[in-house]
């Protein structure tokens, strides 16, 4: 298993140093977090994986021995809903908290978890993954994060996510930066 | 802006294809052209049309047909035509509205529209169209379209012609204007490949080395020209 998912992570970077100069689509964060779910509850399909960044497959495959399965996630059962519940743009890319309710025995305090997951916009790879048992009270934001002591690639998406492109680049001023960067010569 | 750039810049686009196959109109068909495009050369009333429509582009699109005219020596008319679907813009080595000049450049008023859409320098789009076609017209007036197009053959190396000296004009106006966006001619061009105009990788090639000879080499206009035919011909 080990040696497959550094198969899968070699693909992986492969992917993302073709992503140069176009922005890839952030792909549906529902769909991506039952996609990799399945997979933790699994340990596969392989090509799940690649929906995360280097960083991420690097901490699941310590995190699991390299097998890509989690036992605990594994007893929730099969997804039966997701719900967003919180959702916000940072200049890597767009965070999101889903709800997920799975129709098997939940996590160790029962009842549904709430995951964070977080895009990175330049190559559509989950950048930042969680998840928390829900707590009664107030539903989780993104503001006050993550607070579960079960975490997986758990990075501060507000202090430790590295800043990109500016965010206030006029039209003209990216035009130019991406037509340069396919045409230096022209730019001199 | 726009007054600002148009008064720099040249663009090229001609994506469509013509019955002739190529954005600049053979002898033999511009009879066709004519008939079709503009009933009884009723210039005003027909299909081609002295207005683009945005009254603001057409005082520094003039100011930059000049540009164009002074750099390349050459005095086609210039108008636009509705092209309908078909965003194109068109060169003839005949003068179908003054009967005056070097032939005559057309650009469509779809193309112009789709153009002027662009999020940003719509305007140096839309002269690189221009200079293309302003390309294809000095092949006309030196006599080279022979060479670029003998009997037979596509009309790609008349268009990488064209595009050469549309990356020329961006490399003098630059030249002379070092913030002259001239980057984006190859840029839009690129967007343009297909057909026998080449792919969007040779066309912006071609206006890459044409900008060249005018932003590094410092060619004149004749060298330049030699230079773009030569290029063609390697093609």
């Amino acid at each position: 298993m080990r040696s497959r998912l550094a198969n899968i992570l070699l693909a992986a970077l492969a992917a993302i140093s073709v992503v140069t100069t176009a922005e890839a689509q952030v792909p549906d964060p529902q769909e991506t977090l039952e996609t990799i779910i399945g997979a933790f509850q699994k340990g596969g399909p392989p090509v799940a994986y690649q929906t995360l960044s280097p960083l991420v497959f690097n901490l699941v495959a310590s995190q699991t021995s390299g097998s890509g399965y989690y036992p605990q996630i594994a007893a929730a059962g099969p997804i039966s809903s997701t719900e967003i519940l919180d959702s916000k743009a940072f200049p890597l890319g767009p965070m999101y908290v889903i709800r997920v309710t799975h129709a098997g025995s939940a996590f160790a305090s029962g009842g549904p978890v709430d995951w964070f997951i977080g895009f990175n916009q330049a190559t559509g790879k989950i950048e930042y993954l969680t998840f928390q048992t829900v707590a009664a009270g107030s539903a989780p934001t993104i503001e006050k994060g993550a607070t579960a002591s079960q975490t997986i690639g758990g990075i501060d998406p507000v202090k430790k996510l590295p800043k990109p492109a500016p965010t206030d680049e006029t039209p003209q001023e990216k035009a130019l930066r991406l037509a340069c960067a396919n045409f230096p010569v022209m730019c001199k | 802006m726009l007054g600002g750039l148009l008064t720099f810049l040249p663009v090229d686009l001609c994506r469509g294809q013509g019955a002739s196959g190529g954005c600049w109109i053979p002898e033999q068909d511009t009879d066709d052209f004519i008939s079709s495009h503009n009933s009884g050369l009723d210039i005003l009333g027909g299909k081609i049309t002295a207005k683009s429509g945005f009254d603001h582009l057409e005082v520094a699109l003039n100011q930059t047909l000049s540009k164009l005219s002074a750099m390349f020596g050459v005095l086609p008319s210039f108008s636009f035509y509705d092209e309908a679907s078909d965003p194109n813009a068109k060169a003839m080595k005949r003068d179908i509205i003054a009967n005056q000049s070097d032939g005559t450049v057309l650009l469509g008023t779809t193309l112009l529209q789709d153009l002027m859409k662009l999020p940003a320098f719509a305007d140096a789009a839309i002269v690189a169209v221009c200079a293309h076609e302003y390309g294809h017209i000095l092949s006309y007036a030196n006599n080279t379209i022979a060479q670029l197009r003998p009997k037979g053959a596509t009309v790609y190396r008349a268009e990488q012609f064209a595009d050469f000296m549309s990356g020329y004009y961006a490399g003098v106006r630059k030249t002379d204007v070092p913030d002259f966006p001239a980057v984006m001619f190859a840029d839009s061009t690129k967007r343009y490949g297909g057909g026998e105009h080449g792919t969007g990788e040779q066309r912006a090639e071609a206006v890459v080395e044409g900008f060249k000879r005018g932003y590094i080499a410092k060619d004149k206009p004749v060298a330049a020209a030699q230079r773009a035919l030569d290029f063609a011909l390697s093609r």
